[in-house]
């Protein structure tokens, strides 16, 4: 950036100012629950339960953490997830763009039909027993394919990259290229994809945070408890069972399931955010003000 | 132009539809093999003989799937069980969470396994796809097959009537836990402590009870100088009203009743309103923690006390393990006996039976359903229900007692060694077995630990009280179009019940005001009709 | 410099000679061949199986199938519409709705801009962390941080209440509040992860633009106003009419966590209404939560369409 040399406005410094103090408000009102957890995870058992971790560590203890590498599950699940994840994305990433390029051409003739076609996705389905004889009759039941494929284009994403491509390519750069009888595959090769550096970062991460939430494709298509992925785990652990007063209750049962599920929960949701608490540097680089199309320019 | 295009793209349309709809392979029942023995039946044992079958049977088993349980494929209960039966199990495993879906899918995908475990498959679930052929019906099995069976239908007195569909079969087993202190779940539990150091008597009327919690409320019992007793708290599904309505209408766990062979509800009688004008008192003073009916377990635990100090009188549930800050006070408090109301009413609620419906069955995809139910009967046998519920011999439990007593107080049988947990030597409490109340009742457990002291306050001042077995609705077997008619029915009524009573105790609405409105709007949710299906299932088992 | 070549190129308005389509079929081949991939992927994953749209018109039994079960019409649709419920869960679903896309909608978009203005880097970066991280906190966690929040003996909330000599209150009991909550929660847990499309936009817009309005003595808020707002406002439409197609989903994990007997009349919406029949009856009923869910799509179209009908009358992109 130039350096600049008229100086900022007494306006413009409050505003600044302003700024600033609003986003430092906020993040330390989402940075509270965040050490909470983050806390409670280290402190032991009996303090998370009776309210005592208020903002650091009550009793320091890794008892959360060795309990859930105790739990085999989980261990596969994390390593499941990584995997789906990664090769799902990928797979996403590609999809998208290919659909999304054409459908943000002003030449491509059917583009509108073909957005009819894929909005319409987004409102109706056939719900899940369709889809699960579908996905049996391809025999792809019980194999990683079935947490791959079946997501592979979500709508959402690629409506958001047709947008970007249309405000940020202008139809000039096109008209030039094609007066230079470049060919659209080139055109996307050379100039394209080296433009779409934000946009690709966006949807990458936003399937892949799909991916890592998901459960309800593995609940579906997966039998082998080897194959689940970790939020599978996650929900069979965590999520409360209703206990009233008419269900038969084993006194002995009940206490252990709840005992699991409290000496769990925080060290579990740490676990599970952390991937994707790591993976955001590397896709916030992209969103750096200043990309190369000022350069056209040129 | 446009027009083509739009033909042209709704005939690609319906096209990809019918093709869609055509040619998915759906369930078409894969012809209805009865429950006639098949080609391998001579390969099946002698009845109550192990091994089961003499060849190695592999047994397809769709299970309900158990937090606590590591691995069914590598569990230790399942290799003892196939070196016994010689019948290995295939596993899928259906996450807990989305059980019910996994079924419906299973079943609607027709790959569904030989057999289904686990589950609590409904009476209507069970006499649905058993008229389809889909459940085989188990009668002839037991019949030839069934020791531990007929011997389950003799000590459990309840079993087979309940189970058995209206058409004369029966499609699933049931899983028999007679928890004793069970059957009369609706308690209240009052801190003995304070009521001692108050020089109170354990209160026997309601007008006692009120009270008693006005004294835990200014007399500062726990000490400490200032007014922070919370006189009683409550959480969701486990409001004051499940014990104290008893006081003043019968009812079961409920809220509903059987008189004179006429099904009812206990909620709309004047005796509810005369509860609530009760339960209203109290909040009113300051006895009730407002937080009752928003927080959950949770909260209650939180709001009870900590390690130096108690907060909290009374509170209601079917045990205190839960909302208690540490085990250790669960020693502190002791059940309330039944009150007698302002008319006189003494009850107790009572929920009789201790089985869960069609934990076991056997589908038209066996190919081998004599070895299928016999898994399942041997799943009876004392044995088997030791290993698969508590353990290994001599490992996570003996029969070795050294002359401990039992939980109710005669000489014990068997003592568990280690604590439930996540662990991989037994199924936990999945699949069909057999612990009958004597059964239950004679595990050593020392005085004042939790089981004993469920065991005796139930039995000295709860059994006095409870209402006639005869008055509880039984669990019936309702048909398909009863079913969806009565789940949108009871839906709406029973959360208008407890929304009217939540608001009638905080003082959100005037009870004496809008009584009749409230009796009307019930009127208008159809209560009627929703009585008029119970009555009919009920003529329906008892014809 | 083949004029005519270009002219048909461009080819905006379709002829009625039905050889346009094969006419752009041959010069942009390539696009076609793009296109092939996903749109077999939709065929197969989305509308094969939309057969079981027909679950809604029929009484299904799992094991006779979709075809196999008996054909009821539209005996499910009038059971919810004559159930007692209806207009209440109508008029819950829709109010949280709305208010949700309301207050969703504007602050991402807030918080974008913000964040392009911030020149330190770490203050940037953390502050962008930091705000996408809850996205990630499960829904039990979060309720359960709500619920301390809010408690009226330990909650924060009520602790400041009495600072300031008002009485505490049970937030969770009182159906007013409840809405409130909801919205306000989700938009604290995920507005830093919304904002994040916004922030690639914001990315892509050209510097050169910032720079010369710098030189002509533009102040923040005028670039703010004049340059990135324009500049992702066909993004900001897209998202609104998107978000209008999703607007009866207010999906019902969090909603059934936080409801309770005293704010029901607040908190029951479509989903948890549908949730707790299926639960309450002994036997699945997939037609009657096919046959709501299709009715909650039908009206999503509706408004879907209508905004994006809206849009394009103020002059913006609209889906097609």
């Amino acid at each position: 950036m130039k350096q600049r040399a008229i100086k900022e406005s007494a306006g413009d410094r409050t505003v600044n100012a302003m700024i600033y103090f609003v986003l430092f408000i906020f993040s330390i009102s989402v940075l509270y629950p965040l050490i909470f957890i983050f806390s409670a995870s280290f402190s032991s058992p009996e303090a998370v339960l009776s309210g005592k971790v208020r903002l650091w560590p009550v009793g320091f203890s890794l008892a959360g953490y060795e309990a859930v590498f105790k739990y085999k599950l989980i261990g596969t699940g994390f390593v499941n997830s990584l995997f789906y994840t990664g090769v799902g994305t990928l797979i996403n990433v590609v999809f998208t763009l290919m659909a999304a390029y054409p459908l943000s051409r002003k030449d491509f003739y059917i583009r509108n039909w073909i957005m009819a076609l894929f909005v319409f996705t987004m409102l109706f389905s056939g719900g899940m027993i369709p889809s699960y004889l579908l996905v049996k009759n391809l025999g792809m039941l019980n194999t990683v394919w079935a947490m791959v494929i079946p997501g592979a284009i979500g709508i959402w994403n690629v409506i958001i990259a047709r947008t970007y491509f249309r405000s940020t390519l202008p139809d000039e750069l096109l008209e030039a290229a094609q007066m230079d009888g470049c060919s659209d595959f080139r055109y996307i090769g050379r100039i394209v994809l080296p433009l779409s550096g934000p946009i690709v970062a966006v949807i990458t991460l936003f399937y892949a945070v799909a991916h890592w939430n998901s459960f309800f494709n593995a609940m579906l298509y997966l039998k082998d408890q080897s194959l689940y992925p970790l939020q599978l785990v996650l929900r069979e652990i965590l999520v409360q069972n209703q206990v009233d007063s008419s269900m038969i209750v084993d006194v002995e049962e009940t206490m252990a399931r709840e005992g699991l599920r409290e000496q769990l929960k925080y060290s579990l949701i740490v676990i599970s955010m952390v991937p994707m608490l790591i993976v955001y540097p590397f896709i916030q680089k992209h969103f750096v003000k200043g990309m190369m199309i000022g350069s056209l320019k040129g | 132009m446009k027009k083509t295009m739009m033909l042209a793209l709704s005939a690609i349309l319906g096209l990809t539809l019918l093709l869609g709809a055509c040619s998915q392979k759906e369930n078409t029942n894969k012809g209805s093999e009865s429950a006639a023995p098949s080609a391998a039946g001579s390969d099946i044992t002698e009845a109550g003989s192990l091994p089961i079958t003499k060849e190695k049977t592999t047994l397809k088993v769709l299970m309900y799937g158990n937090s606590l349980v590591e691995n069914f494929a590598t569990n230790e209960f399942t290799k003892w069980l196939e070196e016994q039966t010689n019948i290995h199990i295939e596993w899928e495993i259906a996450p807990e969470k989305s059980a019910s879906e996994k079924l419906n899918i299973s079943l609607a995908g027709g790959d569904y396994p030989d057999v289904i475990m686990g589950f609590t498959i409904s009476p209507v679930q069970m006499s649905l796809y058993g008229k389809d052929g889909v459940f085989l019906p188990l009668n002839d099995l037991i019949e030839k097959y069934g020791v531990e069976t007929k011997k389950m239908f003799e000590t459990i007195s309840y079993a087979k009537e309940i189970i058995t569909a209206p058409d004369g079969n029966i499609y699933g087993l049931p899983q028999i836990n007679e928890c004793y202190h069970c059957t009369m779940p609706q308690k209240m539990w009052i801190n003995q402590e304070w009521l001692t150091k108050l020089g109170l008597e354990m209160p026997t009327t309601t007008e006692q009870f009120y009270e008693v919690l006005k004294a835990f409320k200014e007399k500062d019992p726990n000490g400490n100088g200032k007014q922070d007793e919370i006189p009683y708290a409550g959480f969701l599904n486990n409001g004051p009203e499940l014990f104290l309505m008893s006081s003043f209408v019968e009812k079961d766990v409920n809220d509903m009743i059987v008189e004179n062979g006429k099904i009812g509800v206990a909620f709309t009688q004047p005796a509810w309103k005369e509860g609530l004008l009760y339960l209203r008192k109290l909040y009113a003073e300051g006895l009730i923690a407002p937080e009752t009916f928003t927080q959950d377990v949770n909260g209650v635990k939180k709001m009870s006390g900590d390690a130096e100090r108690m907060f909290l009188g009374a509170v209601s549930g079917i045990f205190t393990g839960s909302v208690l800050p540490s085990p250790e006070r669960v020693t502190d408090f002791a059940a309330v006996p039944p009150l007698e109301g302002p008319s006189g009413l003494k009850s107790a609620s009572l929920n009789p039976f201790g089985l869960s419906q069609g934990t076991y069955v056997i589908t038209n995809n066996a190919k081998n359903p004599e070895a299928a139910f016999r898994l399942a009967d041997f799943l009876y046998g004392e044995e088997a229900t030791m290993r698969a519920i508590f353990g290994r011999p001599d490992q996570e439990w003996t029969s070795n007692v050294d002359g401990a007593t039992s939980i109710s107080g005669e000489p014990a049988k068997w003592k568990r060694l280690i604590n439930a947990g996540l662990q991989n030597y037994g199924w936990s409490q999945t699949g069909p077995s057999l612990r009958s109340s004597a059964f239950r009742l004679s595990e050593a457990a020392a005085p004042g630990t939790q089981e004993t002291i469920l065991y005796q306050e139930t039995k000295q001042k709860y059994e006095p009280a409870a209402i006639d077995a005869g008055k509880v609705v039984p669990p019936l077997f309702f048909t398909k179009d009863q079913s969806e008619e009565l789940a949108n029915l009871s839906k709406t009524i029973t959360d208008y019940k407890k929304e009217f009573l939540a608001k009638a105790v905080t003082g959100n609405v005037d009870i004496e005001k809008e009584w009749d409105e409230y009796l009307k709007t019930l009127d208008k949710m159809n209560l009627p009709r929703y009585l008029q299906i119970y009555q009919e299932a009920f003529d329906a088992k008892n014809k | 410099m083949d004029v005519s070549r270009e002219k048909h190129r461009f080819d905006l308005m379709p002829s009625n000679n039905g050889n346009a389509l094969l006419r752009n079929m041959r010069k942009g081949w390539q696009l076609y061949l793009l296109m092939l991939l996903p749109v077999l992927y939709i065929v197969i994953f989305k509308y094969v199986p939309m057969y079981g749209a027909l679950i809604a018109f029929k009484d299904f039994v799992p094991t006779k199938g979709i075809m196999g079960s008996e054909w009821v019409g539209f005996k499910f649709f009038q059971r919810f519409f004559e159930s007692y419920e209806f207009w209440r869960v109508m008029k819950n679903t829709i109010y949280l709705s709305f208010y949700q896309l309301l207050v969703g909608f504007p602050f991402p978009i807030v918080l974008a801009l913000f964040l392009n203005y911030v020149k330190h880097k770490y203050f940037k970066k953390s502050v962008q962390m930091i705000t996408y991280a809850p996205h990630f906190i499960s829904v039990v966690v979060m309720v359960g941080i709500i619920f301390q929040l809010l408690d009226p003996r330990t909650g924060v909330v009520n602790g400041l209440l009495q600072f300031f000599g008002m009485e505490p209150l049970n937030f969770l009991g009182e159906p007013a509040y409840f809405k409130s909550i909801y919205v306000w929660s989700g938009l604290w847990q995920n507005v830093g992860f919304s904002c994040i499309v916004y922030l690639a936009a914001l990315s892509a817009l050209d510097p050169s633009l910032h720079e010369a309005a710098v030189m002509d003595g533009a102040s923040k808020i005028r670039r703010m106003m004049h340059i990135d707002f324009p500049g992702i406002l066909p993004l900001a439409i897209i998202l609104l009419i998107l978000d209008t197609g999703h607007i009866l989903d207010t999906g019902f994990e969090k909603v059934l966590l936080m409801q309770n007997s005293l704010n029901l009349s607040a908190s029951e919406v479509i989903d948890t209404f549908v949730y707790k029949v299926g639960l309450a009856s002994t036997v699945v009923n997939y037609s009657y939560s096919t046959a709501i869910g299709l009715f909650k799509s039908v009206i999503s179209l509706v408004l879907m369409l209508f905004v994006n009908r809206l849009a394009k009358k103020v002059g913006q992109e609209g889906l097609w």
